[in-house]
């Protein structure tokens, strides 16, 4: 995956001017491959919830050069600022994400997730398969904390939402997710990866 | 060869699938 990633990354730019690679969470379909990035951009740094930094990159023996934010801090690249959310058990301790300012973007990890296969821009209403999938999956240990990001990132009034598991949601898609977050179960039932665990 | 597509002003998304479901990252051009 690290080398497909990149060769898209190199035909927008140069992997080896990279000034930041941003973790979101602590799992390998995220972070696999960020100290490849890394190495290969040797001005670069990891961007990373200061809570990422205290619980999991302490003492993996990680020896670049690590920043750890904490909520509502920004990083300026000039065309974009990044501002950091932290969104703790949404759906890790550690867990953040990000608002860009400028095209009003909401980088929301894991949440809005859309299963399967998707353009890049998604305009149909998966919100019930959202709920769905995050049911199957056992990613959200209860719906409190998400709600409360929800209320949060609907305060922001983004134009734009890029998961990190699905196409980007505009504007006019994005009340549907909302309300499915809002009125649906979607917290862990008694399955992890699609397996029943004893109850 | 993972897709790219340009969403928004310098924001790219980049598509690839992993075992799960289609997984999907997003990059930001200066």
């Amino acid at each position: 995956m690290y080398d497909d990633v990149r060769d898209a990354v190199a035909q927008v730019l140069d992997p080896g001017k990279l000034q930041y690679v941003v973790l979101l969470h602590f799992e390998s379909d995220e972070c696999g491959g960020m100290d490849r990035f890394l190495a290969g951009a040797p001005s670069s740094a990891l961007a990373c919830s200061a809570a990422s930094v205290q619980l999991n990159l302490t003492g993996w023996n990680y020896r670049g050069r690590v920043e750890g934010h904490e909520d509502g801090e920004v990083i300026d690249l000039g065309a974009h600022k990044l501002r950091f959310l932290e969104t703790p058990h949404v759906h890790h301790w550690d867990s953040m994400m990000l608002y860009e300012e400028k095209t009003k973007s909401v980088f929301p990890s894991d949440l809005f997730i859309q299963p399967g296969d998707q353009p890049p821009i998604v305009t149909d209403n998966l919100g019930t398969e959202m709920c769905g999938f995050y049911r199957e999956m056992g990613i959200f240990a209860h719906e409190d904390p998400v709600r409360h990001v929800v209320d949060r990132l609907e305060r922001l009034d983004p134009d734009w939402i890029h998961g990190m598991h699905g196409g980007s949601l505009p504007r006019a898609t994005i009340p549907q997710f909302v309300r499915a977050l809002r009125e649906e179960p979607f917290a862990y039932q008694g399955k992890v990866l699609g397996r029943e665990l004893p109850s | 060869m993972a897709r790219i597509d340009e969403i928004v002003d310098g924001i790219y998304w980049i598509s690839t699938t992993v075992t799960l479901t289609a997984s999907t990252s997003a990059s930001i051009s200066s």
